[in-house]
């Protein structure tokens, strides 16, 4: 019964043979890039506010380091994630090399609940992480970054630690830190326009006017907003978005078919993306049920928040006006729902390169901070449209070459290039 | 030329001539006082005064014999005459001077002693006592017990653990300030009610504790005045509603019929010119200060009954002419009077058996503690604090720690449970432990709106807490306490008091001042203190007016009270096959009765899922039934953490709104390999669980002595598939069980013993 169980690094390993088989490559670049390359696990001892000592369970994993520094999270988790760990190391390897960013991929942790730790001991975790692993994290080495349960100011004493054993400032150790301390401007509205550079090229590779489009998105989180931002600026015309509403506990679709306007819906918004029902219905939206965006005759459809909403259930109800899927959310699709866009040919910019966005600023990040020497928002934003062009570009130009699905070009594109690194470098 | 008399002499003999009666009692003073210094002839002497003692005849089951006077008074001479040769005669003169004075203070004894002495001899006696020159002195010690016990039944509670725990806190002067500011009919003996009772006894207990706790040290009492509780009759009988009573006899439904249009004439009605005349000088003395008009009644706040909720306190904004302030003082104290005839109160009395109890209804009538900001007036921060935690985060936390509901403003939002806004939940023995770690999450489950009293409209209004710190944030005192800033997915702490609102939102997180400051150690001083001298867990309410130093008690009453829940132990005689669980650890008092379903996600089978969709699946057919199945009816069950974030493995996926409906939530953890996976403690909705009142309990089956009963999980019949038909492939992993149909008529109970950390979960047989 155990091995049918539903495992993330079985299934990430499943995924790599399935491409690595598509591209060819030989035993040892498998074997090579199946496993990680390195795993850490030491112990973190770290005494407590009641003055004992408690022993913390601390890793890194660094799946693949062949075309940069590693790059990946550290979260904050209960004891049985390991392979939850190193299959989100291999996606980050992926994710990394498919926008062509000089990174590789990286995952590590601490087996902790910050609930029940005060802050002063969560510091003492951090800096306790730091120290055991000082020498083979680094900014040439492997740069961590802000996951699940962990903020920046878990980066900053991070930082601080790993400034303290190195006898000097190297910012460029960590990203996801607060402006004024190596942070970088454009942070927040990176994921949101990343997408929109990929749909804008999408857009003109289908031969599509924007100005001539609509688009419906789901949620109005960080991602959405920024998103029917700038796609707004381009000319397109937004007409709904969801949210989820507190009060009532479910979401909501807000729909105005001449389009929305993002200054004035933010406005009625509150801090978290709730929108505000009975103001949206006296500015003209309609409020309908919170799965009433994908229904909508558009040309566009931005799944921005959640993951799983297109699914075999909701996939049929996409309008014939449908062309174009732009993956904001981590996993908004599931394979049964791929499956009836392939048969729709509805063309489709997958997860990991559409909300790229946030993965390169943070690359950004760790530029600035390596030359300590901090851009402009305008600088980031332009850099971050360079690179997402440029990714999207030889991702579509494969799959039209190849006649592949882009989920699958994206992926084959990720892993070839890693694949090349390791080659060049003489490691297969 | 005949020898000087002795000064006690002189005086003795003036009172044989005028006063024999108090001769008498000073003669019985000196015998007590001869005795204790052991003198042998007294023994003797008192020997001779037990006439049974040489009454052969005697016996118990009949009268003693009586001695007579002449042999009285022989007695009492002889003992002056053994005092004046075994004592010295200064001595003697400063004994019989002192027993005088006691006597000069014997009225005081005597009203209070005396049932019925109206209210205004009491306090014209307790005043003239307290201005008496050496007032200390002039009752003896046990007068001294005695008038204190004598008042504290007078004018707080006649329950003699109330009596015995506060007569050693109370002085006699203790009353003065408080009758002074106690409005009443003159001729009545009303009491003071059972929330005066409790801030009384608390303020005394507290600042006994003062001069040994640094902690205690700018803690005060706002200014309050009282209405005594027959203050209703008296103004029942003004008006001729004196039917009013007995309406609580009548049919439910009628009085709940009836009640909005009581209210109305209650408010409609008038005071006596007596009480207005009080309540005149009580706005004299408050000034323009903003009130709190308070339930007090005679049963509200005593050990065992709880009227949580079910009077009216009311606010007033007090502002305007004297005639305008009156009226709204005393329309505000109508509407309470007329809370003690609504529905709740009443159907409430009925099933406790204290119907026939004759309610009184006291009135506190409190300055509100605060500021004026812009238009509006408002405490910095205020709250309530229970010394026994019941609501455990972490395995880290103890009952006894203790649990703070803290808000920014009136403390109105934490004492009620708003649903959609929240107060900071804090822990005062280990605040360092937060409910919410992600900047997300503070910033989700923070307060966004502040209970307000609008001086200008002169309602108690309200606002959002983000724009009157953008209105008003420069004069909100103690505000860099406060907030943080949430600034690009950060929260930041102000860095001293200059704080850029254009950089980020304000968030009210209490950052600075849970770590800084004297907040924490003065509510755990005041914890501490009262539930060890009061010997039960208790509930207060406070408030800061901005000085981040002082402290505020507003009241103060035992925990069981406040959420209605005692602790029960768990029943020993339950069928060994009607047990469907037992647990040993992190349990909080509660019960959790007629529960008709049971939804239980097995862990094994949830581990063995093959693919993420499926997972997801769970977490959706969760939610389905949440909507399906009657509200707090049933209680879900599954494996490790309900509502796991970032890995789907270590626990059901959902969100609140899955699982807003149960009545109870229960965490599996089944041993795996050679580890127990961690359980959540709710932690990812769990001040929504907090708010909504939703009981949580993890259950550890593999541990020593823990019964799990999962053949019956197993075997009983799924009705999965009946409720919700479209969904496939589930019905081994969600097992939907309707125990009041498995079994005739039965439901499940689970009772949870926070005292001993037990609870069991069972079937329950009509």
């Amino acid at each position: 019964m155990a091995d049918k169980s539903f495992n993330a690094f079985e299934m990430a390993q499943k995924q790599f043979d399935g491409v690595a088989e598509k591209l060819g490559l030989d035993q040892a670049t498998r074997d090579l890039l199946r496993n990680p390359m390195r795993e850490y696990h030491f112990n973190i001892p770290v005494r407590m506010d009641d003055g004992t000592v408690k022993v913390f369970r601390g890793f890194r994993v660094q799946h693949n380091d062949a075309r940069g520094p590693g790059k990946g999270g550290i979260r904050f988790h209960p004891q049985e994630t390991i392979d939850t760990v190193r299959a989100l190391a291999t996606w980050m390897t992926w994710k990394c090399s498919v926008v062509d960013i000089p990174l590789g991929g990286g995952k590590g942790g601490v087996i902790c609940d910050p609930h029940h730790l005060s802050e002063r001991e969560q510091e003492g975790i951090c800096r306790g992480w730091v120290r055991q692993i000082a020498y083979n994290i680094g900014p040439f080495q492997d740069v961590p970054a802000p996951d699940v349960m962990t903020n920046g100011q878990h980066m900053i004493w991070m930082m601080d630690e790993y400034e303290r054993i190195h006898n000097g400032r190297y910012p460029g150790v960590i990203t996801g830190k607060p402006l004024g301390v190596g942070g970088s401007l454009g942070r927040t509205e990176a994921t949101g326009y990343g997408c929109v550079y990929v749909m804008r090229e999408a857009l003109r590779e289908m031969g599509i006017d924007i100005k001539k489009t609509k688009a419906a998105f789901q949620g109005f989180g960080n991602v959405s907003q920024y998103a029917v931002k700038l796609y707004k600026e381009y000319g397109g015309n937004p007409i709904c978005v969801s949210c989820w509403d507190q009060a009532d506990q479910k979401s909501y679709t807000f729909l105005k078919k001449t389009g929305i306007d993002i200054d004035e819906l933010l406005k009625i918004t509150d801090r978290f993306g709730g929108i505000n029902k009975e103001k949206a219905q006296s500015a003209g939206y309609e409020v309908l049920d919170g799965n009433a965006w994908i229904e909508q005759e558009v040309e566009i459809l931005v799944p921005g928040a959640l993951e799983n909403q297109v699914t075999k259930d909701t996939a049929p109800k996409m309008a014939k006006s449908v062309k174009l899927i732009v993956e904001g959310a981590n996993g908004p699709t599931t394979p049964e729902a791929d499956e009836v866009i392939k048969q729709r040919g509805i063309f489709m910019i997958p997860d990991f390169l559409a909300n790229a966005g946030g993965v390169t600023c943070s690359y950004f990040e760790q530029v600035q901070c390596n030359m300590n020497y901090f851009w402009t928002k305008d600088e980031v934003l332009s850099k971050l449209d360079t690179k997402m062009t440029d990714a999207f570009l030889k991702v579509s130009a494969l799959a039209r070459d190849k006649k592949v699905y882009m989920r699958d070009a994206a992926y084959m594109i990720a892993i070839q290039k890693v694949a090349e690194a390791c080659k060049l470098r003489g490691w297969v | 030329m005949p020898q000087n008399k002795p000064e006690w002499q002189v005086i003795i003999d003036l009172l044989r001539d005028t006063n024999p009666i108090l001769l008498n009692r000073i003669g019985r003073k000196m015998m007590n006082y001869l005795y204790k210094r052991n003198i042998s002839r007294i023994e003797e002497l008192m020997k001779r005064l037990d006439s049974t003692s040489t009454d052969w005849e005697y016996s118990e089951n009949q009268p003693m014999p009586r001695l007579n006077q002449v042999l009285l008074q022989e007695i009492m001479d002889e003992v002056f005459t053994i005092a004046a040769q075994e004592v010295s005669a200064e001595e003697l003169a400063r004994m019989i001077s002192l027993w005088v004075k006691h006597e000069q203070a014997r009225f005081l004894a005597m009203a209070a002693e005396k049932r019925d002495v109206p209210l205004a001899d009491i306090t014209e006696a307790v005043t003239r006592f307290s201005l008496m020159p050496d007032a200390q002195k002039s009752l003896s010690p046990e007068e001294r017990i005695g008038v204190r016990v004598a008042l504290i039944r007078r004018f707080f509670s006649e329950d003699l653990d109330y009596i015995n725990i506060t007569k050693k806190f109370v002085t006699v002067f203790d009353f003065a300030p408080v009758l002074s500011r106690t409005i009443g009919p003159a001729a009545g003996n009303g009491k003071l009610g059972g929330k005066a009772a409790g801030l009384f006894r608390a303020e005394k207990i507290l600042l006994a504790a003062k001069k040994d706790n640094i902690a205690l040290r700018n803690l005060s009492i706002p200014k309050t005045w009282y209405v005594t509780s027959d203050g209703i009759m008296d103004f029942l009988h003004f008006n001729a509603l004196e039917e009013m009573p007995t309406i609580k006899y009548r049919d439910p439904v009628e009085i709940r019929q009836e009640y909005p249009y009581i209210e109305q004439i209650f408010k409609n009605s008038s005071m006596s010119p007596e009480i207005i005349a009080g309540l005149s000088l009580a706005l004299d003395d408050f000034g323009d200060r903003p009130l709190v008009v308070r339930s007090s009644s005679l049963l509200e706040d005593t050990l065992g009954a709880s009227f949580a909720g079910k009077y009216k306190s009311l606010f007033v904004a007090n502002q305007g002419t004297k005639r305008e302030k009156l009226e709204a003082l005393i329309d505000a104290i109508e509407e309470v009077y007329a809370s003690v005839f609504g529905p709740d109160p009443i159907e409430y009395r009925r099933e406790r058996g204290l119907l026939d109890f004759n309610e009184e209804m006291a009135i506190v009538i409190q300055e509100v503690v605060g500021r004026r900001i812009g238009k509006y007036f408002f405490p910095a921060y205020a709250g309530v604090a229970f010394s026994s935690n019941e609501f455990r985060w972490s395995p880290r936390i103890r009952r006894e720690d203790g649990i703070i509901r803290l808000v920014a403003g009136l403390g109105t939002r934490a004492v009620d449970r708003m649903g959609d806004d929240y107060p900071a939940l804090v822990c005062p023995g280990q605040p360092g432990l937060k409910v919410n770690v992600s900047p997300e999450e503070v910033m989700w489950y923070s307060q966004k709106n502040i209970d307000v009293i609008n001086l200008t409209t002169r309602r108690f209004e309200t606002v959002n807490f983000e724009k009157l710190v953008q209105e008003h944030g420069q004069e909100y005192p103690a505000l860099p306490q406060i907030i943080s800033i949430y600034q690009d997915g950060q929260l930041f702490s102000p860095v001293g008091t200059m704080i850029d609102y254009d950089k980020g939102a304000p968030v009210v997180t209490f950052s600075k001042l849970l770590t800084h400051g004297p907040f924490i150690p003065q509510i755990r001083a005041i914890l501490d203190i009262l539930s060890k001298e009061l010997g039960w867990p208790v509930d207060i309410e406070f408030a800061c007016d901005g000085d981040i130093h002082k402290l505020y008690l507003l009241q103060c009453r035992p925990q069981s009270q406040s959420g209605g829940v005692h602790n029960i132990p768990v029943p020993k005689d339950v069928p060994r096959d009607d047990i469907l669980f037992t647990a040993g650890r992190y349990v909080t008092t509660a019960q959790v009765e007629d529960i008709e379903y049971l939804v239980y996600v097995d862990p094994a089978e949830y581990d063995s899922l093959p693919t993420m969709e499926e997972l997801i699946q769970v977490g959706r057919t969760i939610g389905e039934l949440n909507n399906k199945l009657p509200r707090q009816k049933f209680i879900l069950m599954g494996p490790g953490r309900w509502g796991s974030r970032g890995d789907i493995k270590l626990g059901v996926r959902v969100g609140y709104s899955d699982i807003n409906n149960t009545a109870m939530l229960i965490e599996v953890a089944r041993k795996k390999k050679d580890y127990v996976p961690e359980v959540s403690f709710g932690t990812h909705f769990f001040q929504d669980l907090v708010e909504a009142r939703i009981r949580y309990l993890p259950l550890y089956p593999d541990e020593k002595n823990m019964v799990f009963n999962e053949k019956f999980f197993q075997n009983a019949p799924n009705l999965l598939r009946r409720i919700l038909p479209e969904v496939k492939k589930m019905d081994k992993v969600i097992k939907v069980i309707n125990v009041s149909k498995m079994m005739a008529d039965a439901t499940v109970s689970v009772i949870m013993d926070g005292d001993n950390d037990q609870a069991l979960g069972f079937i329950k047989r009509k």
